[in-house]
């Protein structure tokens, strides 16, 4: 098995609130082997965009470690991490709000360069720019055009040839083709594997949508309030779900099937507040077959078959 | 009733500068008394523009109307006065929008928000009112003593709930639903759709769904619409759709889904971009995207396609696809 390019240990993340303390992230572990992709999923507010961001330093994490190669990035000056970031890029969720629209296509892709490459010609620059373009597929003759004069698909081309243009070996795809309809989505998708293979790039996907991650990832990573419930690979996790969050979630999905009408899991109320969770497994108050043991302690990751379960439940059996 | 709600030949244009985007472009459409229709297309096809002008509460301008009926009920919507219309508006005819978040009135509390229209609709006091509106948030699933909270103190799923109390409060016939779940996550989306199922059965009111998940329509819908640059392209049964899809805009739009239950390397894609709406193309609007087009698809416009007796798609080649796909 090679190295992994990425791992993240014990990584947490705490907001302060005027109600007390937020549990963005709480105690997160993961690796990703290089030109592999994880796929993080969860539901709106579980921390998966913040893991994403703490990678990046676009949050400062209140704990733990990223290790980039073997080195903890977190302990990084702010000039070394200037350097770091040329390796680590992020796309961003929303095309229509992460480019500036008073930029034109070609000053928005050469931004990313004029940071990090001082010296560089603009001949050089201009090259390099004309090459992104082609890379993400986005026509040359829209090199003057502005972000308003553009769908979707190709607003987010944009935010990854920003992004691709550093040549960086590793991206956070945070939500990247949430905003887009299906149709441009799949257009999107095939065009981040091609990427993938031809750069030899290392992905974190994090989306809600376990579909669109099913297909682009080798893991998938199932957060629930600040906490990893369940990994496996991308196959295991569909075949063969064990937390009863994943259950859920994957049964929730609308299958594009009249005939076949899953028996849906339906989870009662709302995902609980982040703020002060109560004791023991977090998913515990939506759960139909928590336990007493459930709210006193907090489930530990385990081996469990081909799947990393952290759930009292399904773990039961291996003690 | 058969003619419960039937469009015809809608035609709907936004007028931007010296640009005139064709929204709707000679739309024909029936709803059944007790049906849910889904309306199925991406972004731009027209299908909310349909669901406004449905209501009249198209912005006009830059809207305009130019030309079609609206038939609800053996009335024509489009020669009613602005008095019958309100009428009809809430009582008879009910609208979910998109985003819960935006869609409720953020200084009044939710009780208040439904009991504006029942005192709007019907002749009751404040206080039947206020009881009534208790008795929706727990139809919905919300209790009744949450009736005096204002919208901020819900979650994004609660306030779709209360949207939806607010939108049937008085009992319309029909429900138009414009993406209600897109905003939400999907266990959420989960719940409300279960909630809306449960709700089309206790009051056997009409639906029209619009959204582009084809998954939700499959589960809530009887029957299709297939939108694409303002018109519809095919039409039929959920089951004649999504067995037995016949027009390639159809068939492109289920192959580009991600498949769970499918392991797939590439997704297919449908090549080209959707249509410009200032300048739709002659012919059949998705020739320059079809795989099959032929030389007439370019300049004729194809016909519906009559393949049994709720089923039509808009192909010259329907009929043969549906040959080819039985063997």
């Amino acid at each position: 098995m090679s190295e992994p390019l990425l791992e993240v240990r014990h990584l947490k993340k705490y907001f302060q609130t005027k109600k007390g303390l937020l549990y963005a992230v709480d105690d997160v572990n993961f690796s990703i082997e290089e030109g592999k992709t994880l796929g993080l999923v969860g539901e709106s507010g579980c921390g998966k965009s913040t893991t994403g961001r703490l990678i990046l330093r676009l949050h400062e994490a209140t704990a733990g470690e990223v290790l980039y190669r073997g080195r903890n990035i977190l302990e990084l000056s702010p000039r070394e991490m200037r350097e770091m970031r040329q390796k680590m890029q992020i796309v961003f969720q929303d095309p229509y709000s992460s480019l500036n629209p008073r930029m034109s296509v070609r000053s928005l892709i050469e931004e990313s360069l004029l940071q990090r490459s001082r010296g560089m010609s603009s001949a050089e620059r201009e090259k390099r720019v004309l090459a992104a373009m082609d890379l993400v597929g986005l026509e040359r003759r829209l090199e003057h055009s502005y972000p308003h004069e553009l769908d979707g698909g190709r607003r987010q081309r944009i935010g990854i040839a920003r992004a691709l243009i550093l040549e960086p070996e590793f991206v956070v795809l945070d939500e990247p083709v949430s905003a887009l309809d299906v149709c441009v989505q799949a257009q999107i998708l095939n065009l981040l594997m091609d990427l993938q293979k031809e750069m030899k790039l290392t992905y974190l996907f994090i989306s809600h949508n376990l579909s669109v991650v099913k297909h682009i990832s080798d893991q998938i990573a199932v957060m629930y309030l600040g906490k990893l419930v369940e990994m496996a690979d991308h196959e295991t996790i569909f075949e063969d779900p064990k937390h009863p969050y994943t259950k859920a979630l994957l049964s929730a999905i609308p299958v594009p099937d009249p005939t076949k009408h899953p028996d849906r899991i339906i989870l009662e109320g709302d995902v609980t507040s982040p703020i002060n969770p109560p004791p023991g497994c977090r998913f515990r108050t939506r759960c139909r077959q928590a336990m007493p043991v459930c709210a006193e302690t907090c489930p530990e990751l385990m081996q469990n078959g081909n799947s990393i379960v952290a759930c009292h439940l399904c773990n039961g059996g291996q003690k | 009733m058969k003619d419960f709600l039937r469009i015809e030949d809608l035609t709907v244009e936004y007028h931007s500068g010296r640009r005139h985007v064709h929204a709707v472009n000679g739309l024909d459409l029936q709803v059944g008394e007790g049906e849910a229709l889904g309306f199925v297309g991406e972004t731009g096809a027209g299908k909310t523009t349909t669901a406004l002008s449905i209501l009249r509460i198209l912005p006009n301008p830059p809207a305009k109307v130019l030309g079609g009926k609206v038939i609800f009920k053996y009335k024509d919507l489009f020669t009613l006065s602005d008095k019958e219309m309100r009428a009809i508006r809430g009582e008879e005819i009910a609208m979910i929008f998109q985003d819960p978040m935006t869609s409720l009135d953020p200084v009044k509390t939710v009780g208040d928000q439904i009991c504006e229209m029942i005192l709007l609709h019907e002749h009751c006091s404040k206080k039947e009112a206020w009881e009534k509106a208790g008795d929706m948030l727990e139809t919905v699933g919300i209790d009744r003593e949450r009736a005096g909270e204002y919208p901020h103190q819900f979650s994004g799923g609660m306030k779709q709930r209360v949207v939806i109390a607010i939108a049937l409060s008085c009992r319309p016939s029909l429900l138009i639903a414009d993406e209600p779940t897109t905003a939400l996550d999907v266990t959420i989306q989960a719940q409300i759709l279960e909630l809306m199922k449960e709700l089309k059965k206790k009051y056997q009111s009409s639906m029209i769904m619009i959204t582009h998940d084809l998954g939700i329509v499959a589960e809530i819908c009887d029957n299709v619409a297939i939108m694409y640059a303002g018109s519809v392209l095919e039409y039929g049964s959920v089951f004649d759709i999504y067995k037995d899809p016949r027009h390639f805009y159809t068939k492109a739009l289920f192959d580009s889904i991600p498949d769970v239950s499918r392991n797939q390397d590439r997704l297919k894609v449908i090549s080209g971009l959707a249509p410009d709406p200032t300048d739709i193309p002659s012919g059949c609007p998705f020739h320059p995207r079809c795989p099959r087009c032929m030389d007439r698809c370019r300049t004729e416009k194809p016909e519906a396609v009559h393949l049994n007796d709720t089923h039509w798609a808009k192909c010259f080649l329907a009929e043969e696809e549906g040959r080819g796909s039985h063997e």
